[in-house]
């Protein structure tokens, strides 16, 4: 964890859209304009509901997709297409991402040694053969395998295990920052934790940056220095981690957190669990109104103008919420 | 606001004991080799890889070393029946079904080695540069295919068999037409389900060039969907060419194909069916043994099917 005189900005983004065109007239708007600064080191948890442009979020970040609007600079250097390759094929290098589906993630006819290397040659990173080799088997005991995992196809494994590959891949170009799209939601309870032990060794150990994604606040806890919630491709509330818990404040951040089960059945039963209303809107052509506005339990006239900005209402502790001052 | 649901203190780290890894004891191997030990493994499929060896060499082989020729007429064997100078028998005219039913194998082995050229070289390069380059120009090149579907494909055929005088070359000229249309489609389709997919995404993020990510990940992972349709394209197009000689519009006597013999025999079945027989029992075992071929080849090289 980090003191506060040392934050450094590692990636800063300002007003990200990403729009898909779906049918011909209609706008789906996966990222509404989202602004959000990660400092080196730290973890950044993003949770929301399926569907709210968590993953779109991450992937536009990573240039995977080319933002409708709003940039991307990561360590002073903004991401577009002024960059010259070199400098685009260097982001690339610095800039990782851990899949969600460790099914999907792995190409199902390479071995592990070439899927692990494949970054180390795409970046030059190995001088010969063997030397990729070695590399790829201290990755692999890194990340808790073997050595003769390395002759192995994706199928053989576990998804525990796929994930651990996953995260040997990103590791194999030396990155600075990650970004760990569900990297846990699709395995075992007991896995999970394995996994997220990992994630925060390699942290210590390299000095990672994460953008650490998940649907699901209880997750995220454990690992996030500070946690973004996003509702329909808006962050609602940016706090940190013990702040949030303790003081949430947007009334979608209080009901996710209601959500969240107690491990004891007196304070189970008298709590006041705040259900939301209706199910998520689609987000295809939604109007202007806060976007929150159709399951807010507190929702006024003022909250059908417009989104509400995101507002430090106390140090580091933003809410996009016009019923808080 | 209570939060203890989690708590730290529920991340012990669980350390992972040498005997949990687990081993995997089969050996490792390439690619190519790895199919080919599958492949040995599935009985039918090696069955059927044995008669098509079979077939290819007697249709290559057999009209040389025979003494008859597939038109020479001799009016003293009208309708032999098998024996030893006559193998097969002979037909209407006394010429040697033997030597006719390999030289018409032969033709269909050639329309069939054609189709599956045309699929995997025109087929493949059109699904592909359709998926790869996408927007416009994939608007238009699925425009053109839309239209050469919507045509029956007989009717294509039969209106240029009826232009064009009867033979080999017109019926895959007519063939090369809308042979291929499928497989485009069918790779078109492909590329576009593994181009969204989670380890092209990887590969794009790791920095790997365009040439890469096409040559590692999209191509190997069509090679199933090519192998099982030319394996069903092959038997297609052999069958489409005999049905056309069997109604008449294909090739005609004194030339011999599979189709032509068939309808020869038909015309005699009641009273020599032995005319009939062979050349359908030649056809039947080429397109059965492609098409479990075929089932074999998917398999085998799908590496998941590994044991
Ligand atoms: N390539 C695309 N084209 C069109 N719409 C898309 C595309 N990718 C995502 N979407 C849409 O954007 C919205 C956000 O999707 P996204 O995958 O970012 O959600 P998510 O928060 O990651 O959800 P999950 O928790 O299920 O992974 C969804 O409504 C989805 O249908
Ligand atoms: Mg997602």
């Amino acid at each position: 964890m980090m003191t506060n005189q040392e934050k450094q900005i590692l990636l800063d983004v300002k007003h990200l859209k990403k729009y898909f065109q779906v049918g011909k007239k209609q706008t789906l708007k996966a990222v509404d304009d989202v602004s959000i600064q990660i400092y080196k080191g730290e973890t950044l948890g993003l949770v929301g509901e399926s569907g709210c442009g968590k993953s779109t979020f991450g992937r536009t970040i990573l240039h995977l997709y080319e933002p409708t609007e709003g940039s991307v600079t990561f360590d002073g250097i903004t991401v577009d297409h002024s960059l010259d390759r070199k400098q685009a094929h260097e982001l690339s290098r610095r800039m990782q991402m851990i899949f969600q589906d460790p099914y999907a993630s792995l190409n199902p006819r390479r071995k592990i040694m070439d899927i692990v290397g494949e970054g180390m040659d795409a970046h030059g990173l190995a001088k010969n053969r063997k030397d990729k080799e070695d590399q790829v088997v201290n990755l692999l005991e890194t990340v808790g395998l073997q050595a003769e995992h390395a002759d192995r196809f994706p199928h053989e494994f576990s998804g525990g295990q796929r994930q651990r590959v996953g995260i040997a891949r990103a590791l194999a170009v030396n990155p600075d920052f990650i970004v760990c799209d569900e990297p846990i939601s699709a395995l075992d309870v007991s896995i999970q934790a394995q996994v997220v032990n990992l994630l925060e060794e390699l942290q210590e150990e390299r000095g990672l940056t994460y953008l650490f994604i998940a649907h699901d606040l209880s997750m995220v806890k454990h690992i996030s220095d500070r946690i973004g919630v996003m509702y329909l491709g808006c962050l609602m509330e940016l706090a940190d981690s013990e702040e949030l818990f303790e003081n949430p404040m947007h009334p979608y951040t209080k009901a996710l957190l209601s959500a969240i089960p107690i491990p004891d059945p007196e304070i189970e039963k008298s709590r006041k669990r705040i259900m939301l209303e209706g199910s998520l809107p689609s987000p295809i052509n939604l109007k202007n109104e806060c976007k929150f506005a159709s399951r807010c339990p507190n929702c006024k006239e003022s909250c059908m103008q417009r989104q509400p900005e995101l507002k430090e209402v106390s140090p580091g502790h933003f809410v996009a919420c016009s019923c808080i001052e | 606001m209570r939060n203890e649901a989690i708590e730290d203190s529920l991340f012990v780290k669980v350390k992972v004991k040498a005997e949990e890894k687990e081993h995997i004891a089969a050996p490792a191997s390439g690619m190519i080799a790895d199919a080919w030990l599958r492949l040995r493994k599935n009985k039918a499929a090696v069955v059927a890889l044995f008669i098509l060896i079979a077939i290819i060499l007697l249709a290559v082989f057999a009209p040389v070393f025979s003494k008859y020729s597939f038109s020479d007429t001799d009016y003293g064997s009208v309708f032999a029946q098998p024996n030893a100078d006559h193998i097969f028998g002979a037909d209407q005219f006394g010429r040697d079904m033997w030597v006719r039913i390999w030289m018409g194998t032969r033709i269909s082995l050639m329309i069939a080695a054609v189709a599956a050229v045309l699929d995997l070289v025109v087929g493949v390069l059109y699904g592909a540069v359709s998926a790869l380059l996408g927007g416009r120009v994939d608007a238009v090149m699925q425009r053109i295919i839309e239209v050469l579907v919507g045509i029956p494909h007989l009717i294509i055929v039969i209106l240029f068999l009826m232009a064009f005088p009867a033979g080999v070359g017109t019926i895959i000229a007519a063939l090369s037409i809308t042979g291929w249309v499928n497989m485009a489609r069918l790779v078109r389709a492909e590329i576009l389900k593994l181009k969204s997919q989670e380890f092209v995404m990887a590969s794009q993020v790791l920095g790997s060039s365009k040439f890469y990510i096409i040559m590692k990940d999209l191509i190997p992972n069509t090679v199933g969907v090519i192998v099982i349709n030319v394996m069903f394209t092959i038997p297609n197009a052999i069958f489409t060419e005999a049905f056309l000689s069997f109604i008449g519009i294909g090739l005609a006597e004194p030339q011999a194909s599979l189709g032509v013999l068939i309808n020869g025999g038909y015309q005699v079945l009641q009273n020599y069916p032995h005319v009939l027989i062979f050349p359908a029992v030649v056809i039947v075992l080429i397109m059965v043994c492609f098409s479990v071929l075929g089932d074999g080849l998917r398999d085998a090289m799908d590496p998941q099917m590994r044991k």
